[in-house]
Parts: structure tokens; C-alpha cells; sequence
């Protein structure tokens, strides 16, 4: 294992759409190939009231995509005076990718958001060059992607108030990670309403 | 309007992580899986116009990322795009080539040909080498007529009175071939997409769930979302709603988010210098 | 001006003005005016499209020109001048369009057109453009419209109904007097209809003035024929 640059330093992720609410999902670990190195490695960014993002994949380019669409998102606030939009976001977050086409940066994306006006909620999915989704139920990118998509599967169903929502994806999450050895140590659950953001650390295997 | 900060797209490609990527690849370190559409896209002529169809699966892998995709890309008003390939070549260089397309409609003020589209995304894709991995069918209707057309990463074009293309496309073209012939009903070009879509669908792993189709003639477009739905999900059997407090929780915080849809009013401000201008 | 300030186009002179960018407004309010009115649902610019023979075959220029589907443009000033920055407007819509797959809000693409003409103003080997513009659109994140004007100098000012070119005071004191806040974008054509006519010599006609409309359906020039109707029904 670990000639994958995508699983070089683990780390999984899972989105899911509820009603009203949006939440997102992803472990605590960093490792170098199949040595723990930290374990409070979150992959979760905030861009705007009620827009996240997860990066997974190889650490440097988690952190340097983040801070990247960070200095585009900060810089169309102040451009444009108006909050960022969750597809505004997505959008950007593509395009970066996209321009390093033919030198891609090693980590996969979700993108949630809610329109506080609508309650419309979003959850994006993208590859390393920036393959556009469609606005899905769940997504679930990074090493144990593959378990967690499963369960996830099971456990979502349609207009799920917040509390629901947050239990199914935390479940579907921590069972998926516990399969996988390169990603754990806990986890970090954001669950997005309209008025506030709920942050939730979560108790995982810790080997 | 670029070159102000580093940051800034400028538009193009960047290849700033070619080299580390470079030695990376050297080091026997693999890259990570791009999403590649396995597909059938699938295009005929009829009588009055051509009639399109795609099946509505996403894949990375073996895993089904999403069941409803809509594969179809508009161009113009008169003309679309079915890709097949890597997921974000085809969604980008249709996206430009649409952009591209309706500059050229506002400054000649009349409606683009579908050679015109096939030509420029040919010229596109012949100078990135076949790097660009588009494969794309591209259909319309102009005053010169109904088209398809298929275009390949290396630029190579042909245009075709039916064409089907994926990985499930040979499943899709042997039907086509085996009945199509030429000035068919609308109905009889349908059935025979739909017979060519079913085939491939059920047999073709990365192509399945449902057929979406459009019918395009000079008159109108007619969307089918779906035309049919070849393999429906089937319903849970049981509910699995986790009761609250199921998972446990070591730290909660919540961060109530200040409710200001602020609508950007334009201050009227610097009216005078304007009136010492003028 | 003196031999010493010559050596660019636009240079300050001794008083701090841009001469250059002065003569570039005399060519606007010599040009033929226009007009834009915003109403309470949408955006209306009609502007004055004579042709100086009657062997003119006027109807395949525009003046009222599409920039995206919620942006339109109309000057008064050079044509020329007008031409190349419908080209560079359409084109940053589209690169908007490309990077946020968002119609272009109106304030942005005015301030980025506004970014062209100043640029104009400062370079070496260019003049300043000849045309002032009036930009209405359609911003669909506040849901209301938006109507501009865009100077030589590159500055911009957000109007609910002004006049630009030949006769622009006369155009506004009639607008002054007419606007109102409830106004519908129906009665925002009469109205810009009336105030071409207060300056207009000889009939107005289908063919004589172009009309563009833009409501959160998108921008249109009107046809000739519409144009008609509106003629019509003022009487």
C-alpha cells in the first residue's frame, strides 16, 4: 500500500443532504503511509455562513487547494459584496482544479452549502481535475470512500430533519472508517441549518 | 483584468505541478484515479432532425457514484453535446465551447452552424495532441440541415448519419446498424435509440439506470428526462432511522450564523463627478 | 495646449484636467442621445437611429445591442468607439459565465467595461473612447434591475432614468418631471419614447429609433414591428 498518492496520507470524508440541512463529515488522522503521525488532522474548511468544504488526499495539497480557493473566495466577497453562494463556490473550486489539468493537484473534493433563503441544500462531489457532479443525496471521497459509500446508502433517506441526519451520517461514517486502516482517530461532524452550525467531535477507534 | 495577483485564474492551463508530479510518477507513485464516464451516447437521423440519447450512470471504478446524470451538454440553441471520457474534459470543453459559441452568435448576430462547432472543438482538441480525453458526439440542426457528428481526442471528425460512442457504444451501434434506415418517423428513431440504449444499458456495466433523450428538429426540442428508466433502485425494506443520541458525542458547539441577507444597495454616490465631467 | 503637455494624449494640464477625456464628452453630447429608464420590474434604452440618406438600408445595424442574456448596451458617441467594447463587454460576460456559471451581475460587468475605458485613458498610443454607454440588466441575486452609465474617464453611476448624448439636459429635465418609483416597465417605454421625442426633428418612425427591453426573462432589442405598437398607442 501507499503508492497511491491518494492514499499516501489517508484521510475519508462523507457528505449527505437532509431536509433543510446539510452535513459533512471527516476523520481526525494524518499519517505517512502506514505511520500515524497526527491525529486532530481535520479536512474540513468553512468559505462563507454556509459553505464547507472537504479535501482528501495527499496533506500539502489539502492545505494548499484550501488556502488557493481561500484567496479566490476572500477576494470575490470583497470584489463582488455579496456572500458566496454554495454552486458559486463549487464552481471555483473546479475550475482551480481543472487549470492543473495536465499537473493535478492529489486530492478529491465535496462541497456542501444551503441557501439560507430557500433552504435548498447542495452536495458536490469532484476528482482531482475537477469533474463536475450533479447536486446528489451523498457523496464520499478519500481511502475508505468505497465501505462508507454503502452504508451511507442505507442510512440516507430523503427529508431527514437535522438530528436524523446528523446520526445517520455519523453511523455510516465511523462503521466505514473502522474498516479502513489509513483514515480514524475520531471525527469532526458539521451539521449546516439555516440559523447555525452545529460542530460535533466524535468518538472513533483510535489505533 | 489577470496578472493582478498570482491567484488570479488567467485562464488556460497551469502546469506549475508537472515536475513534482513528474518525479513523483518516477518514484513509482501512482496518481490517483480520474473519473472517467463509461457511457453509451448514441445519435440518429431521421426525417425532420436527429434524435440523441444517453444513458444516466457516473462511475469512478467499479463504484456507481450517481444515477442520474444528464450526459447531455447544450451548446446552443440548436445544438448538443454527448461526452464520453474523462468526466472533466468533457464537461469543461463543452462548457468553453458553448461560451465560445454564443460569442460568436451575439457578434454575427445569427445562429451558429453545426459545423462551425465541430470545427472549432476539432482545432481545440487537435492542439492539445489527444491530450484532452473528449470523445463527443455533436448534433444540430442549421439552415444547411440535420447533423451528427463524431469528434475525436486527436481531432479527428466524421460526420455520420448515426453514431453511438462509450463503452457501451458497440453494443448500441450494432442495433442501429442492424436497423436504421434513411427518413425514419420520429417514432421509429426513438424506438430504435431506445432498443440501442436498452441493449447497452443492460449489458454495459458502466452504463445503466435510465435513458434520457432529446429529439431536436428545426421547430423544436423535446427533452425526455428520462425517456425510460431501464433499472430502477429498488425500495428499502426496512426503515434505518437511527434514534437520537445513537452516536456518541465528546464535544458539541454551536455557532449560530447572524441572519443578514443583506441586499447590496448602490450608493449614488460620486454623482457630482460626473456632472463636473460632463 | 502647451508644446510641453504634448507628449501623450492624455496628460494633466497645469489646471488638473484631462483635456483629452473632455473632448471625448463633446463627442458623446454631440452623438445622438439615448435614453435609459429604469422601471419598478425591468430596464428600458431607446436611443435616435437616423440615417443621413434616405439610400441608407438602416435595418441591419443596431445600436441597442444583446452583452449576455440579462445585460444590454446602448451609447451615444462614435460607433466605432461603440463596437469594440459591445466585443470586449460580451466577451468578460462570457468569462464570467466560464469561471462562476452565473450570469454576469450588471454592476460587475459595468465596473469591468468601466475597467477598459479608463485604461483608455491612461496607455500610450491609444485615445480616450468616444462614447458614453447606458448598461441595463438583470442582477438575479437581489432580483431587481440595474440601469448604468459608463463615461470616457471609466467612471460609472447607477441611474433610475437618464439621458446621454444630443440634447441630454432637455432629456433629463423631462425625465425629472416624468419618473416616478412605481413606474412599469410598459409605461417606462412610453416614457422613454416621449423623451427621445422632445428633441426629435422630423417623424418618428420604426426605423428611426430602436427600443431594448430587459426584464428577468433577459434582454431584448424590440422589433420594428413592436417598436411600431409603441408608436402607435402614444399617437
Amino acid at each position: 500500500m501507499g503508492d497511491d498518492m491518494m492514499s499516501y496520507n489517508g484521510g475519508v470524508a462523507l457528505a449527505m443532504k437532509g431536509k433543510e440541512c446539510v452535513a459533512i463529515v471527516c476523520d481526525k488522522r494524518y499519517g505517512i503511509q502506514n505511520k500515524t503521525v497526527a491525529t486532530n488532522f481535520t479536512k474540513i474548511f468553512q468559505y462563507g455562513d454556509h459553505c464547507f468544504v472537504a479535501f482528501c488526499g495527499l496533506a500539502t495539497d489539502v492545505q494548499t487547494v484550501s488556502e488557493r480557493l481561500r484567496f479566490r473566495t476572500n477576494l470575490y466577497e470583497l470584489r463582488e459584496q455579496r456572500k458566496l453562494k454554495p454552486l458559486v463556490l463549487y464552481n471555483m473550486l473546479t475550475n482551480l482544479l481543472y487549470e492543473r489539468r495536465f499537473g493535478p493537484y492529489f486530492v478529491y473534493a465535496l462541497v456542501i452549502g444551503l441557501d439560507p433563503k430557500t433552504g435548498e441544500t447542495y452536495v458536490f462531489d469532484s476528482d482531482n481535475i475537477g469533474a463536475i457532479s450533479d447536486n446528489v443525496n451523498l457523496a464520499t471521497v478519500g481511502t475508505a470512500s468505497d465501505y462508507i459509500f454503502g452504508l451511507g446508502e442505507l442510512f440516507f433517506k430523503p427529508n431527514m430533519n437535522a438530528d436524523e441526519l446528523f446520526e445517520a451520517t455519523s453511523q455510516a461514517f465511523l462503521n466505514g472508517v473502522d474498516r479502513d486502516s489509513a483514515s480514524g482517530w475520531g471525527a469532526v461532524v458539521y451539521v449546516v441549518e439555516k440559523d447555525k452550525v452545529t460542530v460535533r467531535e466524535l468518538k472513533g477507534r483510535q489505533d | 483584468m489577470s496578472g493582478i495577483a498570482f491567484e488570479q485564474p488567467a485562464g488556460g492551463f497551469v502546469f506549475d505541478n508537472c515536475r513534482r508530479n513528474d518525479i513523483l510518477l518516477k518514484n513509482n507513485v501512482l496518481p490517483g484515479k480520474i473519473h472517467k464516464t463509461g457511457t453509451t451516447i448514441a445519435a440518429i437521423t431521421y426525417k425532420d432532425g436527429v434524435v440523441i440519447a444517453a444513458d444516466s450512470r457516473c462511475t469512478a471504478g467499479n463504484i456507481i457514484f450517481d444515477d442520474n446524470v444528464l450526459k447531455i451538454h447544450r451548446l446552443s440553441d440548436n445544438i448538443y453535446a454527448l461526452g464520453a471520457g474523462t468526466s472533466a474534459d468533457c464537461d469543461f470543453q463543452t462548457r468553453l465551447l458553448e461560451s465560445q459559441l454564443e460569442l460568436l452568435k451575439l457578434n454575427q448576430d445569427r445562429q451558429v452552424r453545426v459545423a462551425t462547432a465541430v470545427r472549432k472543438i476539432q482545432q481545440h482538441l487537435f492542439r492539445y495532441r489527444g491530450y484532452i480525453g473528449a470523445y463527443l458526439i455533436i448534433v444540430g440542426v442549421d439552415v444547411t440541415g440535420s447533423h451528427i457528428a463524431t469528434v475525436h481526442p486527436h481531432g479527428s471528425i466524421a460526420f455520420l448519419p448515426f453514431v453511438a460512442s462509450g463503452s457501451g457504444g458497440y453494443t448500441s451501434l450494432s442495433v442501429i446498424e442492424d436497423r436504421y434506415k434513411e427518413n425514419m418517423t420520429e417514432d421509429e428513431a426513438k424506438q430504435l435509440v431506445r432498443d440501442a440504449l436498452y441493449a447497452s444499458t443492460t449489458t454495459d456495466l458502466y452504463s445503466g439506470s435510465k435513458i434520457n433523450m432529446f429529439v431536436l428538429t428545426k421547430e423544436k426540442l423535446d427533452k425526455f428526462l428520462p425517456y425510460e428508466i431501464v433499472a430502477a433502485r429498488t425500495e428499502k425494506q426496512a426503515d434505518y432511522t437511527l434514534a437520537k443520541g445513537t452516536t456518541e458525542v465528546i464535544s458539541t458547539n454551536v455557532k449560530k450564523i447572524e441572519f443578514d441577507i443583506v441586499n447590496e444597495k448602490v450608493k449614488a454616490t460620486g454623482a457630482h463627478e460626473a456632472m463636473e465631467l460632463a | 495646449m502647451s508644446e510641453r503637455y504634448g507628449f501623450s494624449l492624455t496628460t494633466f494640464s497645469p489646471s488638473g484636467k484631462l483635456v483629452q477625456i473632455e473632448y471625448a464628452l463633446n463627442a458623446v453630447n454631440a452623438g445622438s442621445p439615448a435614453v435609459g429608464i429604469k422601471a419598478s420590474n425591468g430596464v428600458v434604452l431607446a436611443t435616435e437611429k437616423k440615417s443621413k440618406s434616405i439610400l441608407h438600408d438602416d435595418r441591419t445595424i443596431h445600436k441597442v445591442e444583446p452583452i449576455c442574456k440579462n445585460i444590454g448596451l446602448v451609447y451615444s458617441g462614435m460607433g466605432p468607439d461603440y463596437r469594440l467594447l459591445v466585443q470586449k463587454a460580451r466577451k468578460l460576460g462570457q468569462e464570467y459565465m466560464l469561471i462562476y456559471e452565473q450570469n454576469v451581475p450588471p454592476t460587475q460587468l459595468v465596473k469591468r467595461v468601466a475597467d477598459v475605458m479608463q485604461e483608455y485613458t491612461q496607455s500610450g498610443g491609444v485615445r480616450p473612447f468616444g462614447v458614453s454607454l447606458l448598461i441595463c440588466g438583470y442582477d438575479y441575486d437581489e432580483d431587481r434591475p440595474f440601469l448604468y452609465q459608463c463615461d470616457p474617464s471609466g467612471s460609472y453611476f447607477p441611474w433610475k432614468a437618464t439621458a446621454i448624448g444630443r440634447n441630454y439636459i432637455n432629456g433629463k429635465t423631462f425625465l425629472e418631471k416624468r419618473y416616478s418609483d412605481q413606474l412599469a416597465l410598459e409605461d417606462a417605454v412610453h416614457t422613454a419614447i416621449l423623451t427621445l421625442k422632445e428633441s426629435f426633428e422630423g417623424q418618428m418612425t420604426e426605423d428611426n429609433i430602436e427600443i431594448g427591453i430587459c426584464d428577468k426573462e433577459g434582454f431584448r432589442r424590440l422589433t420594428p414591428a413592436e417598436v411600431k405598437d409603441y408608436l402607435a398607442q402614444i399617437g
